[in-house]
């Protein structure tokens, strides 16, 4: 009997030098909590979730949380247009970002056709698709794009695409409802190095050997493509410009540097990569941060349209439009640019404001109901094409 | 009897076995943060590493500080001795890093080591599952050579927990510089500031020039925690309790509000960064940090970088992040610590430091001959500035889990007397009750 109590004691005491050193392998872990106010102690959830069992026939976004859509356009894997209270609106998948087409330092990514493939395929051939609201998320994120839950024919596009392996997990700046799953999701695609994860993007151009193109070439070639090109800038906006040749134009993005060659009238030559931001196809990326003056005190006429000829085809041309009447100043409360609409009678159209001109145009510079007429070049944000001025001399009273 | 006796004499023993086992756990506080070698305690019997150990390490470098990264892991993976294999996984930003490193803690996979803040560090602790470090670096077999020689600022904000104990060390680390137009210094022979009046008179002469502020600070936060400090006051301690409220953090804010309603200094306010307005040409000096040299430049000018300009006392922020170990068992905690050890080492520190936006964690990385030639290459200026700042002057933000509550604090209450919608002391006071 004693020699079992001293075999206890002896045990008792081995375990305790153990616990309390803290040195065992494996410490339980589903019980934390860690008290952050983002995260209130869920434990890891797995699996596609499902909707709620519910009529969503008439229900709205913002005031029901849910809204059966209808699908309009694909910006890339993680943005996409709908129709939302029968006003089409640029929508931000919650919670993921697939890789760029158009990232600022590397243009196109790995995968990031695939991604975009992959979600066209599923909006284009769903029969519903729901959009749900998300309590602990903002409705709106910094570019104005709605924030929300994309269900496909009751399956969470968000979600297929973190489980396929082709978006990230990101962006959590709150406790949403399906962050547990949607971060199991990612550790089981990590875990099998599928595509992002680890697989090499059979369809990418690894390699990306740059090539000289024209302007109207330029904006044929792959989005990623380094091309090295030449063409006339027309307009500077802030430390971003565009440029043209006799075969279309293009917008230089500079990234804050500060390229002194990028003034109206000069030839320029560079290197750099093919992207697009929202739609308006951009030169990024220009190499060696070097842009090259190669003429000067070229003449530059703007092409006269009229405004139902503003559209892909002249995107970031050098164009004028005359007997436009101002109908509203749109400014927003989180951005400095903002958008004054106008009409011709019959066709509207945009001015836009961008915020880093330099001088910057202050709103009250225009009047509603006033007559102007226009010089700018053709940009366009999402589906929407507009005509960006470079200053206060573009608009011709 | 005798048997109780036995019984007593044999727990005896194994309590002694069990403190002399929890010596290096135990809470007794380390002297400074050298500690030498205990030679009386016999030598831990460390596990051998298994060939074919695989590690995972979660961080939120991405861009070239990504490709960075993996840079660093290849070498380790080819290099090291024990036939460990590092797994890098970018989880996002900082944010998203911290939201999965919770939910993993919460009952999923955790890595072996990732990357984070010293305070969300502390978050991590909570759960228990986060090594301390201490019986590592300083073992007499494992542990870190040199240690004196990573830089004095780092070891103290690594252990700058409750126990004062390391739970963390060193990985990005960046600072603050003094960014200015050397062309435009040239042109009107102004000379580079190194401290307040200095700051003041050359921001006042080139303002004048200009027609319009000539120097910006970039973060507002940084610039009340180390102007507060240079001015000889304190920020916080670790417990969280507010040392800012007196009159040296009033000094320095009320240097800064002067120039701001002088038309001399001012916030990077509707830019964001101050380096848009300086890349026009429409200011030419701002103090900002060392990560963000990319996004300065202009065709149109020279810059170049200097030390910021002290105040009374020579202070000047450490910013960026730590790495730390989860638990695993024993020989796997070896094999990340050697991980750990790679990345800190001279000229790993270095390469890292040439391959990304910060800077070496060591002093010997700044004097090894390729890092001295890729400074004088004059690629980047802000490395050599960086990296001649003296290891003691760095402060960091004391370390509890509210740290940036209060970083956001004195932001605000920076924001509020530029604006002019406070009075510095109402903005300071302000600031202070909010916290408490």
């Amino acid at each position: 009997m004693k020699k079992i109590l001293a075999l206890t004691a002896l045990i008792l005491s081995i375990s305790l030098v153990f616990t309390a050193c803290g040195r065992e392998a494996s410490e339980p872990k589903g019980t934390w909590d860690p008290m952050v106010p983002s995260e209130t102690g869920k434990t890891a959830e797995t699996g596609m979730p499902s909707l709620p069992d519910l009529d969503f026939e008439g229900m709205d976004f913002f005031e029901d949380g849910y809204e059966i859509v209808e699908y309009k356009s694909l910006s890339d894997g993680d943005t996409a247009t709908f129709v939302v209270g029968a006003l089409p609106t640029a929508t931000r998948f919650l919670a993921v970002d697939t890789p760029e087409t158009n990232s600022s330092t590397s243009g196109l990514q790995p995968w990031a056709l695939a991604a975009k493939a992959f979600t066209q395929e599923k909006l284009e051939n769903a029969e519903t698709i729901i959009l749900e609201k998300d309590d602990e998320s903002d409705i709106w994120d910094n570019y104005d794009r709605l924030l929300a839950w994309v269900w496909v024919d009751g399956k969470l596009l968000n979600y297929m695409l973190v489980e396929e392996g082709l978006a990230y997990v990101k962006y959590l700046y709150g406790d949403y409802k399906y962050n547990p799953v949607m971060i199991s999701a990612e550790a089981a695609a990590q875990k099998k190095d599928i595509k992002i994860w680890g697989e090499k993007d059979p369809s990418y151009d690894y390699e990306n050997k740059v090539k000289e193109v024209t302007l109207g070439e330029a904006r044929e070639v792959a989005r990623g493509s380094n091309v090295k090109l030449t063409g006339v800038v027309t307009a500077r906006i802030g430390s971003n410009a565009f440029i043209q040749d006799e075969t279309g134009a293009v917008y230089i993005y500079a990234n804050r540097y500060n390229y002194t060659a990028l003034n109206p009238g000069i030839r320029v030559e560079l290197t750099a990569k093919v992207t697009e931001y929202n739609g308006l196809l951009e030169l990024t990326d220009i190499e060696d941060k070097k842009i090259t003056a190669v003429d000067e005190g070229i003449e530059i006429l703007p092409m006269e349209i009229s405004l139902d000829e503003v559209g892909e085809d002249i995107e970031s041309r050098y164009i004028r439009i005359d007997g436009l009447t101002v109908t509203e100043v749109v400014t927003s409360d989180t951005e400095k640019g903002y958008d004054v609409h106008v009409t011709d009678g019959e066709t509207k159209g945009i001015i836009r404001i961008d915020k880093y001109l330099n001088p910057y145009i202050e709103p009250d510079f225009f009047k509603v109901g006033e007559v102007i007429g226009v010089i700018g070049n053709i940009g366009q944000y999402l589906e929407q094409y507009q005509i960006m001025i470079s200053g206060e001399d573009d608009i011709l009273r | 009897m005798k048997m109780k006796k036995i019984l007593a004499l044999l727990l005896a023993v194994m309590l002694v076995v069990s403190f002399a086992a929890c010596k290096t756990d135990s809470n007794e506080e380390p002297e400074g943060t050298e500690k030498p070698m205990d030679s009386m305690e016999p030598a831990k019997e460390w596990p051998a590493i298994p060939d074919g150990t695989v590690l995972q390490f979660w961080h939120g470098m991405s861009g070239p500080n990504g490709e960075a990264v993996d840079l660093l892991i290849a070498k380790f993976n080819e290099e090291n001795e024990f036939g460990i294999t590092v797994e890098g996984t970018y989880q996002g930003g900082y944010g998203d890093l911290h939201t999965k490193l919770v939910a993993a803690l919460q009952g999923g996979d955790t890595p072996h080591i990732a990357q984070a803040y010293a305070n969300n560090i502390m978050v991590y602790m909570d759960s228990e599952a986060i090594v301390q470090l201490d019986e590592y670096i300083f073992d007499s077999q494992v542990g870190v050579e040199d240690w004196d020689d990573i830089l004095q600022g780092y070891r103290e904000e690594n252990s700058n927990y409750p126990d004062g104990k390391f739970y963390s060390l060193p990985f990005n680390k960046s600072t603050e510089v003094l960014y200015y137009n050397e062309t435009f210094f040239n042109e009107n022979n102004l000379t580079v500031p190194t401290n307040w009046e200095e700051l003041k008179d050359v921001s006042m002469a080139a303002s004048e020039i200009l027609g319009k502020p000539a120097f910006g600070y970039d973060s507002l936060s940084n610039l009340f925690i180390t102007w507060t400090q240079q001015a000889g006051g304190q920020y916080t301690n670790n417990n969280g309790d507010v040392l800012f409220d007196g009159p040296e953090s009033r000094e320095a804010l009320q240097y800064f509000i002067d120039g701001v309603q002088g038309g001399y200094f001012r916030t990077a306010g509707e830019d964001r960064y101050c380096s848009g307005p300086f890349n026009d040409g429409n200011l030419v000096m701002f103090i900002g940090s060392t990560s963000g040299s990319a996004y300065v430049g202009s065709d149109a000018f020279e810059w170049n970088a200097a030390m910021v300009p002290f105040g009374k006392v020579e202070k000047v922020i450490q910013q960026g992040s730590n790495m730390f170990m989860l638990k695993s068992n024993e020989a796997e905690q070896l094999a990340t610590f050697e991980f750990m050890k790679f990345l800190m080492a001279p000229e790993n520190t270095a390469l890292w430091a040439m391959n990304s936006g910060y800077l070496p964690v060591r002093e010997s990385a700044r004097e090894l001959p390729e890092y001295v030639e890729f400074v004088n290459s004059g690629v980047n200026p802000t490395k050599d500035v960086g990296t001649s700042y003296d290891g003691a002057w760095y402060i960091y933000d004391p370390v509890f889990k509210e740290s940036y509550s209060v970083r956001q604090a004195v932001e605000t209450a920076v924001e509020e007397a530029a604006t002019g919608v406070k009075s510095v002391d109402q903005a300071i006071t302000d600031a202070a009750a909010s916290i408490r």
